[in-house]
């Protein structure tokens, strides 16, 4: 029983960490999310729900820390959200390389284009 | 706070969508013929079969979970924000995150190869039929709750249940609107109804 308590305790810190990581990642990306706006409102949607999901899992489990809550992080429920930041991460990232970098959306020499300067 | 057996049927129903919306999906990859081009982008490539793999890894998940079983999550309970986070908010809006992602993938991404011509793939929004699904989906659950009080039902036989359906439902749709309308989109009655599924859950809990 206490193998399994510290088991959970581990993998709450590891999420946290990881969630944390995928936070940082995004909001680094912020010219990448400009990028999506300019290409496609989906991906753009997409990308704000990835910043908005991590923050309140980062309240969420900062909670369960705080209130001291006897730890519920089972191992599927671990494994499914790592799961779910690795493809925030790749979400991230394929939007970071491929649309920032594509010339067609946003980027000339560099610059970020604002929707106003986009062309038609 | 509700109940035991009302957070027993809400976990259920949320199980039984967020798996039905992973399984609409994966069918939407089929039917389209997707598949990313790698040389042109293997960072789309990555992404696409990392959300393909998600979407599966669910089952396997999930599975777990009612074969081990399903009790020990309703300890959430003594914990409201915890609970409704793992239940309600964060399944959800990653379903909606790879939703919007597939959405771009099959509209607009240029390094992806569809097996449907892409003039022919719309945006076929039609709020009457995607409303109509909605409060099906929400009069529906709570009709049948009174008729035939949901929690009577074993978890697994809920959501094998409502998993049928959206398959079959699912299958209908793409069957329908390719040969009979020459057309596919990924505005889907189906999601529209378990979402209406979802929200009556609530419904029922909160009566």
């Amino acid at each position: 029983m206490n193998y399994l308590t510290t088991l959970s305790s581990v993998a709450l810190y590891v999420d946290i960490f990881l969630t944390i990581c995928t936070l940082v990642y995004a909001l680094g990306n912020s010219s990448a999310l400009k990028c999506a706006r300019n290409m496609d409102m989906q991906i753009y949607h997409a990308f704000n729900i990835i910043i908005f999901t991590c923050a309140v899992h980062i309240l969420s489990l900062g909670e369960l820390l705080l209130l001291s809550i006897p730890r519920q992080l089972s191992l599927w429920q671990f494994i499914s959200n790592v799961g779910q930041n690795t493809v925030y991460v790749f979400i991230i990232n394929c939007v970071r390389h491929d649309w920032l970098r594509c010339g067609q959306c946003c980027s000339l020499h560099g610059k970020i284009l604002t929707k106003k300067e986009m062309p038609r | 706070m509700t109940s035991a057996t009302e957070l027993m049927l809400l976990v259920t129903l949320q199980i039984a969508v967020h798996l039905s919306t992973c399984l609409a999906l994966l069918l939407y990859v089929i039917a389209f013929g997707l598949r990313p081009d790698r040389q042109a982008s293997p960072q789309l490539f990555d992404a696409f079969w990392a959300c393909v793999l998600y979407c599966a890894g669910q089952f396997v998940l999930w599975g777990i979970n009612f074969v081990s079983d399903v009790q020990p999550t309703l300890e959430l309970q003594r914990n409201g924000f915890e609970f409704i986070f793992r239940f309600v908010w964060s399944p959800q809006l990653s379903i909606i995150v790879l939703w919007f992602f597939f959405a771009h993938v099959v509209q607009s991404c240029p390094h992806m190869r569809l097996n449907v011509p892409r003039s022919s793939v719309v945006a076929n929004f039609r709020s009457k039929t995607l409303s109509r699904a909605f409060t099906a989906g929400v009069l529906g659950v709570i009709i049948a709750n009174s008729i035939l009080p949901l929690d009577s039902f074993p978890p697994r036989q809920l959501v094998a249940t409502i998993l049928a359906f959206s398959v079959v439902s699912t299958a209908v749709e793409l069957i329908l609107k390719r040969y009979k309308y020459r057309q596919m989109s990924l505005v889907s009655p189906t999601v529209s109804w378990l979402y209406g599924v979802w929200l009556g859950a609530w419904v029922i809990a909160a009566l």
